[in-house]
């Protein structure tokens, strides 16, 4: 007996995009479910900057996305903005740079109607203490960061409330044809293993970096290319605002502040899969190289984590990856000889919503659906899940805690225990199983100096206590999470952070011995 | 008319001494509330009146020259009140051989006057040169209208005699009224002398004859000696008149004399009238407040104090308790004003009478500095009780809730500091609130959250359920770019300084400087709020 | 301006932790006028267990049943060891040597003839370990036997939960119960010293044995974590034996770590018996060789101290003890800047899998010695003639991988300074 779940639109992807459109067209009083093969945000919505652009970097190469940036900008400030932090952006030339980009940039910018101011160098370098002595010409724009998981988790959290549901961990295995539509999607949960179904009247494919094996298992080919980029983490937020190189897009040019932290990237390296991507020590290195011309702290200070994220491109034979547009790929499957299936890909962050709206577009038109976006408008409700995988920004509210009977589980990034519980109720209800590691996901839970080594054994413990965990699966799970947190760490321990990764190996190796086959 | 203005004068003036009297009984209070009673009783003491109103023991103690200056004045214009201006009631009741112009007393007088003149100088000069003491503006003037009142007083007087001694009119009119020379020559040769010897100017001109001298001389001797001695010896009334000897006969015809003595009369009473709502007040107040306790340090060894509103109007602004403070080099740094004790009386006068002019946070940072050392006690030229006041006060301003900068952020939570500071302190004070180890990454980033440094503290051992946060989770709110937070919290307030967690970082984290660091900061922060923020409560009368 | 002083001494000994005491321990018992610098707080990090070796092969993925056998292979397959550098027979010397030297001060360790024990850790996992303070051995033999198990832990104490323990070794099949007790005055959060505090406290004990006694029937062993007593802690344990009738062990975990901390508190009292100066937070910072002598300045922030010393013992660490720097480029030493093996670029320093069974490159990295180990300089001479290198800083020597630290550090520390002695006084230790 085959288990189906049956369902207006089924979104594959629960990446910001995939989000988007759940949101977008629960809005538009679709009903939608949305699958992702592991949590939110696990792709290259998790993995980039958590920068909104203000259109000022494609200036040069591509006017239509700096348009569209700039739009999406004031139009995403204005409806999530509790998700924004305006913190504002410099572009900054240093001893050395291409002068004739350097001249030409005013000029694009006011073509594309970006917004910018040209800054005195000594003002510049008192607005903003840690810029080089060495750069020769800046640029103020609008530039703003945003927390991509709370962007996504509030937007599926909205979804949800209109009757959209999710499902964690749920792998798209195959699909089954009929008279030129998609009739069934076959679905693994990858948890239970249990296999089940899911009918929907469209299908979106929204799994950014992997949607060409999605549209492969609906025998459609296209050509993606992977091209990754790392970032690095500091321990410290280093700058008030964002700190672009005014330069031809190159490595390691962009540094964003976000909450308590600030984000150094990036590369981009032409990858086989986009899957298993992790920063290597060349790349760290190169990124610090470029990172410290603009500021010169950030080759001493502390970095506590490295990540890197996938940029699907859909390959029109370019060499260069960072020269494929930037803009988005939407395919309507229609001309494949799939009139059910819409894949999105492409695109960034700063243009999620854009993307999503002119998804749902063609999937009201195949629903017969006269509906206007109204992401545009409506602003997307704060909830209390969602507040806690803000960098720092929630600190205050924890140190000041009524409670006294709520301890700090993780002390570098201040989170109360009851924080943890609100956490796990939602991913409960999301029908998701809390582990250490979709914990992490919702909160600042090992994104601190000690990326994991103190905090993962008090939640173990808390969650012991909690009746959350039995037998010997918190082992297991310790040894998932600090793999997972020693991803990033490992191309980037040396002064400070060797230190900390050595203590962490003294007590999770040297005493509890999680190196060793179970005993 | 005149005896009717001096009556009135002197009605106004002793009522305004009731009147004043009244008042700091009614303020009493102000001084006693709660367990903090000082005696508001005040006795006149009779001692403290011969030593330190009349001989000024004090004010010789503390500064020869000004001594000198101010004893003379007084003295001086003592003489010229009771010699001079009772001279009705006193001088010619005590003196047979009085005479107003008969020698010595013109001499006396204007020497009085010289003295007075000298003193109220001095004064004057003193103040406009000792600006460090007197940069307060509410005292830059006090006192002057004073000063200026004796000065024109005294100036009057001797320009009055001045214009009497050219005055024809007034020579006329003791001719009158002390002789029979009617016309002639005779009347001529007096004239003649007095022109020549006394500088009356006559209208009409005067052959001088050596004979018409010897003749007038001779009349002189019959008809004027005997009450009117030599006009040099008024010394300086003479040197006047010689001054102004060019211009005698418009003078004389418009009786400049007359005027001069309205002026100086007006002036007399002018000065009865605000003598209990000026500086001059302080003659009748040093005795009330010169007790006899009052005059020597002993007063703390018994531990008991003797304040009373009345003694603060004693204060004369004089300045001394502020030079020899030993807290004068924190003036210097911070600017405060409150912090000198001549300052901080008059901010306590203002609070009494009108407690919104007072900056209460400021008056507490500035009596907070203050070492109890006795100095502006023992210095007081007045004998006011400076000390037990400062005690008085600070005991006051913390009940009316103007605590310590300690006090004022443990009674909020770091809810309420997060939010206060946040609104009080724009981002330009924040600048100036950087610091040195909790600005630099590096002085906590080395942390590798052992929680060491939280185990071996002995606050958080002792006090863990009070303690809102421990030394890590300080080092942690760094990190997190939350430093405004880290300097309202308990542990940074509670932190004994034993350098336990220093000594014990394995990653050698200065800690302890830092927490030190940062309840300075904190302290700042914690101005600056106070400095936005209204006082909360009122001084309940 | 900073204070200035002068010492002179036999032997300095440049750091504080494990192997620093083992050595200026050593050194002090043999009379050496000995002055030690460092922090020894790092043994707050330390588990307080002795190990000699855990695991062997590396890759083996198990526990060493009998650290000889492996010693045995590994002095065969790695020359370079610090333990190929010794004998068994040596180690265990050490190890005795520093048995007796902490029992004077009141710390008692004991060994399982020769056999590694299998000590239970808050994990709720084994770890074996050679020489385990008493306070510790009547949990070693959970794992084989079948006996009835509770496990106490205390609300606050967040890094502790006896629940997950009971969870982890359950499966095991063991019989386990657990009890949480509640502290009244504890509101979020109890430290570790805090609570060992309280057992310094009769009353408290007597509290505790009152909560335990109504599982007295249906249980053998009482397991609390390892936070009973500040110094005293075997006679904090057998109070709470006498008062519950039932026999009680710890159980080590995160750090700060009470075992660590005795520890420092017992070498310390030692070594100021000794008359062993230490220069508390003291940092080398500059040195000279001359008329075979060292001069070396160690300073703090107010105080500069000239030492003038005929032996130096370099017992200053890897990572965490600063006795090596890891530079974006290159591992330096960080006190006379010798030559460290290590590996030829950070892409090598580490496996992208944290657990990888090999272990990290990285973890190899160190000062390589000759066999009195005295640190070689490029020409694989001794860089000094009375510089020795002891303890975690010495290369091919992956003690967290091998569970080796602790027997690494003493023996090493041991001959270090039995081979100083000799060569200073001419007179064999080992005669």
């Amino acid at each position: 007996m085959k288990k189906i779940i049956e369902t207006q639109v089924l979104i594959i992807g629960g990446g910001a995009t995939g989000t988007g459109i759940a949101r977008d067209l629960s809005l538009r009083g679709l009903n939608v479910i949305l699958i992702e093969k592991q949590d939110l945000n696990a792709g290259a919505s998790g993995g980039n900057h958590g920068l909104l652009h203000s259109g000022a970097r494609y200036v040069c190469s591509d006017h239509e996305a700096a348009v569209e940036c700039n739009n999406e900008l004031n139009i995403i400030k204005r409806t999530a903005g509790h998700c924004v932090e305006e913190t504002g952006g410099f572009f900054v030339a240093v001893c050395g740079d291409d002068e004739k980009y350097i001249a030409d940039f005013p000029g694009m910018c006011r073509a594309a109607g970006i917004p910018f101011k040209s800054v005195d160098v000594t003002d510049a370098r008192q607005m903003e203490r840690s810029l080089s002595e060495k750069i020769i010409a800046v640029y103020e724009v609008n530039d703003a960061s945003i927390n991509p998981f709370k962007l996504s988790i509030e937007n599926m959290n909205d979804a949800v409330s209109m009757g959209g549901q999710y499902f964690s961990y749920c792998m798209l295995q195959a699909v089954e044809m009929e008279n030129k539509k998609v009739c069934y999607a076959k679905i693994q949960n990858r948890i239970s293993n249990e296999i089940f179904y899911i009918k929907a009247d469209t299908y979106v494919n929204a799994s950014g970096a992997w949607a060409g094996r999605i549209a492969e298992l609906a025998g459609i080919p296209i050509n993606m290319v992977f091209s990754k980029g790392s970032l690095l983490v500091t321990s410290k937020r280093i700058t008030k605002r964002v700190i672009n190189r005014l330069r031809k897009a190159a490595d390691g040019d962009i540094l964003v502040p976000g909450g308590a932290v600030s984000i150094l990237g990036t590369t981009s390296v032409r990858v086989d899969s986009p899957d298993n991507i992790f920063p290597t020590v060349d790349e760290v290195d190169r990124i610090i190289t470029e990172g410290e011309k603009m500021i010169p702290l950030l080759k001493t200070c502390r970095y506590v984590r490295a990540y890197s994220g996938v940029r699907p491109l859909v390959s029109k034979g370019n060499n260069d990856d960072r020269e494929v547009s930037r803009g988005f790929t939407l395919i309507d499957h229609e001309k494949d000889g799939v009139d059910n299936l819409v894949t999105i890909t492409g695109g960034k962050l700063s243009t999620y919503r854009l993307m999503a709206e002119k998804t749902s577009d063609i999937i009201c038109k195949k629903h017969g659906i006269i509906s206007k976006c109204q992401t545009k408008h409506i602003v997307l409700p704060s909830t209390k899940s969602g507040e806690w995988s803000e960098p720092g920004l929630h600190i205050t509210e924890s140190v000041t805690r009524e409670s006294r009977h709520d301890p700090i589980l993780c002390e570098c990034e201040i989170v109360p225990a009851t924080a943890i519980d609100t956490i796990i109720r939602s991913i409960k209800n999301n029908k998701g199983k809390p582990d250490l590691t979709s914990i992490a996901l919702r909160s600042r839970v090992g994104k601190g100096p000690c990326q994991g080594s103190f905090c993962s054994t008090r939640i173990l413990s808390h969650m012991y206590n909690t009746g959350e965990l039995t037998h010997a699966a918190g082992i297991n799970d310790l040894r998932k999470f600090l793999n997972e947190r020693w991803k990033g760490e490992q191309s980037l321990l040396w002064d400070q952070a060797i230190v900390q990764s050595s203590l962490k190996e003294m007590i999770h190796c040297g005493l509890f011995g999680l190196e060793l086959e179970t005993q | 008319m005149f005896e009717s203005a001096l009556c009135i004068s002197l009605i106004i003036s002793i009522s305004g001494v009731i009147f004043q009297l009244h008042r700091f009984r009614r303020n009493r209070q102000f001084l006693t509330w709660g367990k903090c009673g000082y005696h508001t009783n005040f006795f006149f003491h009779i001692k403290g009146f011969i030593l330190n109103t009349f001989l000024q023991i004090k004010l010789f103690k503390a500064g020869k020259i000004r001594w000198s200056f101010h004893f003379l004045l007084f003295l001086s214009f003592l003489y010229l009140v009771i010699i001079h201006a009772l001279h009705d009631v006193t001088a010619s009741v005590w003196f047979n051989s009085y005479g107003p112009m008969v020698d010595p007393y013109p001499f006396l007088r204007n020497l009085a006057g010289l003295l007075a003149l000298t003193g109220c100088i001095g004064f004057l000069i003193r103040k406009r040169f000792n600006h460090m003491i007197f940069q307060d503006k509410r005292i830059k003037y006090k006192g002057i209208f004073s000063i200026l009142l004796i000065l024109m007083i005294v100036g009057s007087g001797f320009l009055l005699e001045a214009s009497k001694i050219i005055s024809e009119p007034v020579f006329m009119e003791m001719v009158d009224m002390y002789s029979d020379l009617n016309k002639g020559t005779e009347l001529l040769d007096l004239k003649l002398f007095w022109k020549e010897n006394f500088n009356v100017v006559f209208a009409q001109t005067i052959e001088a004859t050596r004979e018409g001298l010897e003749k007038g001389r001779r009349l002189n001797e019959n008809y004027c000696l005997y009450c009117h001695s030599n006009i040099r010896s008024a010394f300086l009334s003479s040197t006047l008149a010689k001054i102004i000897h060019f211009a005698g006969n418009r003078l004389n015809r418009y009786r400049i004399d007359i005027w001069f003595y309205n002026i100086h009369y007006m002036l007399c009473l002018l000065l009865l009238i605000c003598f209990p709502f000026s500086r001059l007040f302080h003659v009748l107040l040093i005795p009330f407040a010169s007790s006899r306790q009052n005059l020597t340090k002993d007063t703390f060894r018994e531990n008991k104090a003797f304040i009373n509103i009345a003694f603060l109007h004693a204060c004369t602004n004089c300045g001394y308790c502020s030079q020899v403070c030993s807290v004068y080099p924190n003036f210097q740094i911070t600017g405060n004003q409150d912090v000198l004790p001549h300052s901080k009386i008059e901010s306590v006068k203002t609070m009494i009478e009108n407690p919104g002019a007072v900056n209460h946070w400021h008056l507490h940072a500035g009596n907070d500095e203050c070492t109890m050392c006795g100095n502006c006690t023992e210095i007081c030229p007045s004998g006011i009780d400076l000390q037990s006041l400062w005690s008085v006060l600070d005991k006051k301003l913390v009940f009316m809730g103007y605590g310590d900068n300690n006090r004022f952020i443990k009674d909020m939570s770091l809810k309420e500091w997060a939010k206060k500071e946040d609104v009080s302190i724009g981002l330009s004070h924040r600048d100036a609130l950087t610091s040195n180890l909790s600005d630099m990454a590096d002085a906590f980033e080395n942390c590798i959250q052992c929680t060491i440094c939280t185990n071996v503290c002995p606050i958080v051992d002792y006090d863990s359920n009070q303690n809102d946060i421990t030394p890590h989770q300080v080092m942690n709110l760094l990190r997190l770019g939350k430093k405004h937070l880290a300097t309202g919290t308990r542990m940074v307030w509670t932190c004994l300084t034993c350098y336990a967690c220093q000594e014990h970082c394995p990653q050698e984290i200065r800690v302890t400087d830092i927490l030190i660091e940062l309840r300075n900061t904190g302290s700042v922060s914690a101005d600056l709020i106070k400095q936005v923020s209204r006082p909360i409560r009122r001084i309940n009368r | 301006m900073k204070d200035k002083q002068t010492i002179s001494c036999d032997l300095l000994i440049i750091g504080a932790g494990f192997a620093g005491m083992v050595a200026a321990a050593r050194a002090s018992s043999l009379g050496l006028k000995t002055v030690q610098v460092g922090n020894s707080s790092t043994l707050f990090l330390v588990s307080g267990l002795f190990d000699l070796l855990g695991v062997y092969p590396i890759t083996s993925g198990q526990s060493l049943h009998s650290p000889a056998t492996g010693l045995e292979r590994l002095r065969i397959d790695n020359s370079r060891h610090p333990y190929s550098k010794t004998g068994y027979i040596k180690i265990l010397e050490s190890l005795n040597f520093l048995k007796f030297f902490l029992a004077a001060a009141g710390l008692d360790y004991q060994s399982n003839n020769n056999e590694n024990y299998l000590v239970l850790t808050a994990a709720g996992t084994f770890k074996p370990s050679f020489m385990v303070p008493k306070t510790f051995i009547k949990g070693c033999g959970i794992k084989q036997g079948s006996k009835r198990l509770l496990l106490i832990d205390f609300n606050g104490l967040r890094e502790f939960s006896a629940k997950q323990i009971a969870n982890v070794i359950q499966d095991a099949g063991s019989d386990v119960s657990v009890l949480t007790i509640e502290i009244p005055a504890v509101s979020s959060t109890l430290n570790p010293i805090q609570l060992a505090n309280l057992f310094e406290d009769i009353q408290f004990l007597k509290f505790l044995s009152k909560k335990i006694s109504p599982f007295s029937k249906k249980t053998d062993l009482v397991g609390f974590p390892a936070v009973c007593g500040l110094n005293k802690s075997l006679e904090t344990i057998g109070k709470l034996e006498e008062m519950t009738g039932l026999d009680c062990f710890e159980i080590p975990g995160m750090p700060p770590s009470l075992p660590g901390l005795r520890l420092k508190n017992a070498f310390e009292k030692q070594l100021s018996q000794n008359n062993v100066i230490f220069l508390n937070n003291s940092k080398i910072e500059s040195h000279e060789f001359k008329n075979h002598q060292f001069i070396l300045n160690a300073a703090t922030q107010n105080m500069n101290t000239q030492i003038t010393t005929k032996g130096v013992i370099l017992a200053s660490g890897r990572f965490p003890g600063c006795g090596l720097h890891a530079k974006r480029e290159l591992i330096t030493e960080t006190v006379f800047n010798l030559p460290v093996f290590q590996p030829e670029t950070r892409n090598k320093w580490y496996h992208l899998n944290f657990f990888n069974p090999e272990g990290h490159a990285i973890n190899q990295a160190g000062l390589e010695t000759d066999d009195a180990f005295r640190p070689v300089a490029q020409n694989n001479a001794p860089a000094f003639k009375t510089l020795y290198a002891v303890g975690s800083i010495l290369a091919h020597n992956d003690w967290v991988r091998l569970k080796s630290g602790s027997g690494v550090s003493c023996v090493t520390a041991y001959s270090a300074v039995n081979d100083f002695y000799n060569s200073v006084s001419g007179r064999d230790t080992n005669v």
